[in-house]
């Protein structure tokens, strides 16, 4: 730990006590302004001292190589794991040509032979290491800084470009799927209009016509899902019990658990406070990853899954980088979120295709069975809730989990849904 | 049993043909089709249907637009209309295809045949 004070405060490791007195000497012969000299006999004596919990630490180590514990290289290593900020400068007594280089090189700020020790020399030496070691502390921490400032820039310039291609998307999506639905209403009409005239007896023309009408109905869907990628902005907020929604929307997807054999597990915490939602879309939102996680448990070949969904309370820990500058309305640090949690037993997603998820048409569905284009919609909802979502594999057991997190409308705690 | 007038109108011929076609088909409607909006209300008038499915988005007139015009008809004016859209979806009902305001209905597009059948049989119910 590096003192702040403006005593320099420097540890000697040394254990030839003529030695260290030597140190001593030459450090009140040098005209050092205020000091104070503390000594360690042995590398574990001064790596306890150093990692003592301490408001006034130590600013310099004087360390000689050759002590009863530890030698060269292996004493400065364990100094700088003890306190990594620490200047170390390094008295040898060994005269040997290419040591100072390598003990420099493993991150001693300096080396001094005992032979060639004076006051001037001795003060110059320590001097520069702490000084040296200060700018390169302070310049690891602009460094830190600038990479971080960088990384945020990066996140934001991603989900900016990201944003921007949902929103020409979703004005492409608007027109092609007004276009396309008629096309889609003269298909439906037709076939039912051969349905009608069919030889009832004439199964095979019937199935044909069905599976037709199975794939006007495929085709309509994807059109329903563009229709509302591109049109995120009709929302109605309102106050809301998001426990009741919750509710409300398993119960709308029951048959859904059913077939695919799922146990449903819910535990909602009672009393959260209200947040302001629109309604539709939230249950939109909450039904959508209901029959994902249904169908990713449908899949494990007639084993049955489990899907857990809990409601939370809970507080913001730190702002998500992928929320970006741009939408610095929305979660803050230390604001009070409500969290719905939606974890299942299924195969999860696979790790290289986690961050595709939200991209419009991505599906792990088979064809035919998702248009992939739920989650993209479910992630619109939220960003316009200025809340989130958050998707991950989990183990212990295995699956998914998805949290959605809602900023609690009040910060009246009174305001409590009853 | 007399059947009942509809007047469709929508500018897409294939679609108000395949329209026709299976409304005729049942044997319950005479049906008359307008392609051209800025003639809807006179088609209307002189056809005087016992319902029109009209559609929203037209070239000239749009469907609120005609809507307006039959709705100033003392004679037109009771007759019920269905609007009939590519605009809405499903997520803007809770019943799957169908918005229902006081007046007018409102089906999405592509319509199945039987729900179609079934909202003119209950408008022209409502009508009597």
């Amino acid at each position: 730990m590096t003192g702040s004070s403006p005593v320099l405060r420097i540890l000697c490791v040394e254990d030839s006590p003529s030695d260290f007195h030597l140190v001593g000497q030459h450090l009140r012969d040098s005209g050092a302004p205020a000091y104070e000299l503390h000594q360690a006999t042995s590398v574990r004596s001064a790596v306890e001292i150093l990692s003592a919990p301490s408001e006034t630490g130590f600013d310099i180590v004087l360390l000689d190589l050759t002590l009863p514990d530890s030698e060269g290289t292996t004493s400065l290593s364990a100094i700088q794991q003890a306190d990594p900020s620490i200047a170390v400068t390094v008295l040898t007594g060994l005269d040997e040509k290419g040591l100072g280089i390598r003990l420099i090189k493993a991150g001693a700020q300096d080396f001094l032979p005992k032979s060639e020790l004076r006051p001037e020399l001795l003060l110059r030496t320590i001097t520069h290491a702490v000084e040296r070691k200060r700018s390169q502390g302070e310049l690891r921490s602009v460094n830190s800084k600038l990479a971080s400032a960088n990384q945020r820039l990066s996140d934001a310039e991603k989900h900016l470009i990201q944003s921007e291609k949902l929103e020409s998307l979703g004005r492409l999506a608007a027109g092609v799927a007004h276009e396309v639905k008629n096309p889609l209403a003269i298909l439906q009409m037709g076939v039912d209009f051969f349905q009608r005239r069919s030889d009832a007896e004439d199964k095979t023309a019937l199935a044909m016509l069905s599976s037709m009408k199975d794939a006007i109905e495929r085709a309509n869907t994807i059109v329903l899902g563009m229709v509302d990628l591109s049109r995120p902005a009709e929302t109605e907020f309102a106050n809301e019990d998001i426990n009741e929604l919750v509710r409300k929307a398993l119960e709308m997807v029951r048959h859904e658990f059913i077939s695919n054999n799922v146990t449903l597990q819910v535990e909602l915490l009672e009393n959260l406070p209200i947040v302001a939602v629109d309604r539709n879309r939230i249950e939109q939102v909450l039904i959508n990853l209901a029959i994902n996680a249904a169908h990713a448990m449908g899949e494990l070949d007639g084993h049955a899954g489990t899907l857990r969904v809990r409601t939370m309370l809970g507080e913001v820990q730190h702002s998500p980088h992928e929320e970006g500058s741009r939408h610095f309305d929305r979660l803050r640090q230390r604001d009070e979120i409500v969290v719905v949690e939606f974890r299942d037993s299924g195969p999860g997603i696979p790790p290289d295709k986690i961050h595709q998820v939200y991209e419009p048409f991505f599906t792990t569905k088979p064809t035919g069975k998702g248009t992939g284009l739920g989650l993209s919609v479910v992630k619109g909802i939220m960003q316009q809730h200025k809340g989130s979502i958050h998707m991950e594999n989990v183990e212990n057991p295995r699956g998914l989990r998805v949290r959605l997190i809602f900023k609690v409308t009040s910060q009246d705690h009174l305001a409590k849904v009853t | 049993m007399t059947k009942k007038r509809i007047l469709i109108i929508d500018d897409d011929a294939a679609l108000t043909m395949a329209v026709r076609l299976n409304l005729e088909d049942t044997g319950r409607y005479e049906v008359m089709v307008e392609n051209q909006s800025i003639h809807a209300l006179n088609t209307a008038r002189e056809f005087l249907p016992h319902l029109i499915i009209l559609d929203v988005i037209m070239p000239g007139k749009d469907g609120g637009d005609v809507l307006a015009e039959l709705k100033a008809d003392r004679a037109l004016k009771p007759v019920p209309v269905i609007m009939l859209t590519a605009l809405v979806s499903k997520t803007d009902t809770n019943t799957g295809t169908v918005v229902e305001s006081d007046e007018e209905v409102m089906l999405a597009k592509p319509v199945d045949l039987d729900v179609l059948i079934q909202c003119i049989e209950d408008r022209l119910a409502g009508q009597l």
